[in-house]
């Protein structure tokens, strides 16, 4: 019994690994874990685990640590704990080349196409979402952007990478798309930037971001072609 | 009178030349005088007919010089042979003369017949290489000579009489025939080995006996490159031949040409002569034309003394002999399916999991290495079939196959859709190849497992074949469940359509579900869904075919979640095409990491959602289970692009 006790005391104080601990907070600061459905709010010396999303609100924030290091996310945004880690470049480069391996092969016959279509004026089923507005894309953006300023630019490419593809309202935001198409740049990986400029360039672009985004693209036309 | 008469000298002297022994020899069915061993390439029936002609200073000589027959049976050979030809008829006046009452002389004179009737062979072949036979020739001999005989009475009166001696005898010898290789080949053979069945001669007469000195004969044939060989034979009676043989290979046949040049020790000089043939032949038809020059005088009389001085050596070469041509046919008719390709061995790369059925269709389950024995490149068809399987052989696609070349020819089978024994047992599989025909050049016999309908090889992509067999049970109890909840599926909106159903049917078919781990003790056996639903239990491949079959068999496309086993056990759980698109997946969860985007053939991008099959619970908890382990196991851990986790579509 006096064994129970102490490992009980000890796992209360110690934080496990890829976890964080809420050193300080301020506003609305929201917690999803795991794989529930409900968000709930988060006070300091709270731990995080890394499988919980966290919403900040307007004038809001939360620094957690996990032992070695400080993060702060700050208003309007959003992040999975989970994320704010360390990729290597080879990390990177497997995340990306698991976007297409997700996919229906080509292969198969395809016999069904995708319903977009809603019928009938009833709507019973649909969930009240606790974000009500459409911008959740956006915070997860927000959130994917300080994971860059803290040094986890990796990281932060394939949060926005699976933001983009969640919430395709995101991928018309031009600022946003160069912004991690800048990083992806950053990293070397030119066949993949390229590939993500390109996109780009499809979209309404202002003068400035034609332009960034035109020469980017010769620039790494010419890196590929030697 | 002391001379003897040495028949046959020369015993190997042929009228078509020294054709020597090889694999490569042509038909040799006339050939005893050299080949006593009976060797023989026939491969079923071969005729051979020889007609020619001998000149004479006085006259042209033509006859049929034999009738051949061979007929090969497996590995025995017997031939037969008729020969008219081989014969031989001195007629001399004796020398002496009786006056007749006319006064007028008339000449005693005598005629010596020497004649081979007919004759045997039988060979047996041990290998490719080596054979061993025998030949049996029937000789008779005629000496008819006139003499005078005095009788006395009241006068003295001469009465001419014949002194005739019939004699035949058989002649047996024995001769074996031995290829060191395709470039070397050797024949040893008995001469006048065994001669029974003789009648004597009269004394008078024995001094023109064939004379059957025992002996024997060596032949060595070479052949340096294709096409060429050169033939040597010695006898131990101080008699050779050697030559050549060439061939010119075309597309309408081969043409031949030979020599031979001869010496026996009773000829003059030292080669008493030649035999040059050309020859034209087919797969099944030969023509050779052959002559027999002497180099010396055969022109001059000659006369009994000089006979009895001198004998003859051979009925058909002999210092009386005169030059000869030969027109020589042979016809080859073979009833026997030449073997063209022969199956070396086996493999049986997959064993029969019947469920697998369509599996079988596009890929083989043995390979069959075959080897081309013959000179031109042919294409082989292969078939097989699986006694306990299959009633009619399995064709598979024709393969081309170089010459001597060996190769890999596959072996498919098709699975009836009415087998369904649920035990692992052994059958047999015989497999076939042919060419140009219907006929099998060979078989092979080798037993293959087949295993119980359940029987699973631990490939998960190979589940879907469960869940595509029980399509009919399935939906069968997915309309009655969905049926009972019509009025609760009218209310929602045609977009989360498929979701509920997914929802509705997981939990109507959980309440009556409990896991088992392994039920059958064996992780090779898969229940199909309507055993799940008898047995109420399984294990996560079970109940991951059994919900995917129920989803499938209404129109709701599923994938099975392989996480491979990186310690331990390995696991099966499903993902569910929701149909929904990204910006309607806040219709179903406010959480997005219980939804994963793929993008469809269409480049359409749609929201699958991850159920762990074997929380027999409800599907909300089974979706936060199946959602936690995907995003950490196939997502987060790279599980996907490190292949550990493998998504394989349903289709």
């Amino acid at each position: 019994m006096k064994k129970v006790l102490i490992i009980f005391i000890l796992m209360c104080f110690v934080v496990p690994a890829q976890s964080f601990k809420v050193e300080k907070i301020k506003g609305t600061v929201k917690a999803q874990i795991g794989s529930e459905e409900k968000w709930v709010d988060l006070k300091a010396g709270n731990v995080v685990y890394p499988n919980t999303t966290l919403v900040t609100g307007d004038k809001s924030f939360i620094l957690l640590n996990n032992g070695k290091v400080n993060f702060l996310l700050k208003e309007n945004s959003a992040l999975t704990a989970a994320n704010i880690k360390t990729l290597t470049l080879n990390e990177l480069l497997l995340a990306l080349a698991m976007e297409n391996l997700i996919n229906v092969p080509k292969s198969k016959e395809e016999v069904r196409s995708s319903n977009t279509a809603v019928y009938g004026a009833e709507n019973n089923g649909v969930k009240t979402p606790y974000i009500s507005d459409d911008n959740f894309g956006i915070l997860k953006l927000h959130g994917a952007e300080q994971l860059a300023e803290n040094g986890y630019r990796e990281s932060a490419i394939v949060t926005a990478k699976e933001t983009f593809r969640k919430y395709p309202e995101t991928q018309n935001l031009s600022s946003y798309r160069i912004y991690f198409a800048d990083l992806l740049y950053d990293t070397g990986l030119n066949e993949e930037a390229y590939d993500e400029y390109s996109s780009i360039n499809k979209l309404q672009l202002n003068d400035g971001q034609k332009k960034e985004v035109t020469e980017k693209l010769e620039m790494l036309r010419k890196k590929l072609a030697k | 009178m002391f001379l003897k008469v040495e028949i046959p000298a020369q015993s190997s002297f042929e009228l078509n030349g020294y054709q020597g022994f090889s694999k490569n020899t042509s038909s040799m069915i006339d050939s005893y005088e050299s080949n006593p061993g009976n060797f023989s390439l026939i491969k079923d029936w071969g005729l051979l007919i020889s007609y020619g002609s001998e000149f004479s200073p006085s006259a042209t000589n033509s006859n049929l010089y034999l009738v051949a027959l061979s007929k090969s049976i497996n590995s025995h050979n017997l031939s037969v042979r008729y020969t008219p030809g081989y014969q031989k008829e001195f007629f001399f006046n004796n020398g002496q003369s009786i006056i007749l009452q006319d006064s007028s002389a008339q000449s005693l004179s005598s005629r010596f017949t020497y004649k081979e009737l007919f004759g045997f062979g039988y060979s047996y072949k041990f290998s490719d290489n080596f054979s061993a036979g025998f030949d049996l020739r029937y000789f008779t001999e005629e000496f008819n000579q006139e003499t005078v005989t005095p009788i006395f009475s009241d006068s003295l009166t001469l009465k001419r009489e014949n002194l005739v001696d019939n004699i035949n005898f058989w002649k047996a010898d024995l001769g074996i025939n031995y290829s060191v290789n395709n470039n070397i080949s050797f024949t040893l053979a008995s001469i006048n080995l065994m001669n029974f069945g003789e009648m004597q001669p009269s004394e008078q007469n024995s001094i023109y006996d064939m004379r059957k000195q025992k002996g024997a004969l060596i032949g060595m044939t070479l052949t340096p490159v294709e096409n060429l060989k050169f033939n040597f034979l010695y006898e131990t009676t101080r008699a050779f031949q050697t030559g050549f043989n060439s061939l010119l290979e075309t597309s309408s046949g081969n043409f031949g040409f030979g020599l031979t040049a001869f010496h026996d020790r009773f000829q003059q000089p030292y080669l008493a002569g030649i035999i040059p043939t050309i020859s034209y032949s087919t797969k099944s038809f030969g023509v050779a034309l052959s002559g027999v020059k002497y180099f010396s005088n055969r022109n001059q009389e000659k006369t009994l003394s000089d006979f009895q001085m001198n004998g003859i050596n051979n009925i058909i070469n002999n210092r009386y002999s005169y030059n000869k041509a030969v027109l020589s046919v042979t016809f080859s008719l073979n009833t026997i399916t030449e073997q063209k390709i022969k199956i070396l061995d086996v493999n049986i790369v997959k064993d029969i999991y019947p469920t697998f059925s369509d599996l079988y269709i596009d890929n083989p389950f043995a390979y069959g290495r075959v080897v081309n024995l013959t000179d031109k490149p042919i294409t082989v068809k292969s078939s097989c079939r699986i006694n306990s399987l299959n009633i009619d052989r399995i064709q598979s696609k024709p393969v081309t196959v170089n010459s001597r070349d060996t190769v890999n020819v596959p072996f498919y089978t098709i699975i009836p859709d009415s087998f369904t024994k649920d035990k692992t047992e052994i059958s047999y599989a015989d497999f076939y190849v042919s060419t140009d025909n219907n006929n099998p050049d060979d078989e092979f016999q080798k037993p293959v497992l087949i295993y119980s309908v359940n029987s699973w090889d631990d490939v998960v992509s190979h589940l879907k074949y469960f869940i595509e067999k029980d399509l009919n049970f399935s939906m069968n109890y997915a309309k009655n469940i969905l049926s009972e909840h019509k009025g609760e599926l009218d209310t929602i909106s045609y977009a989360l359509s498929t979701f509920y159903k997914a929802k509705i049917l997981f939990n109507a078919i959980v309440k009556n579900l409990v896991y088992v781990a392994d039920p059958n003790a064996s992780s090779d056996y898969v229940q199909f869904p309507h055993q799940t639903l008898k047995i109420k239990g399984g294990d996560c491949d079970d109940l991951s075919v059994y919900y995917s079959s129920i989803l499938e068999s209404v129109g709701v496309q599923t994938a099975l979640v392989d996480y491979k086993p990186q310690s331990g056990l390995g696991h099966v759980s499903i993902l569910i095409n929701t149909e929904l698109s990204p910006s309607q997946a806040r219709l179903i969860t406010d959480n997005d990491t219980k939804f994963f985007v793929r993008k469809n053939t269409h480049g359409v991008d749609e929201i699958w959602i991850a159920v762990e099959t074997t929380s027999l619970t409800n599907f909300d908890t089974s979706w936060e289970l199946g959602s936690q382990k995907f995003n950490t196991e196939a997502i987060s851990d790279f599980g996907l692009a490190k292949n550990r986790v493998q998504i394989i579509d349903v289709e």
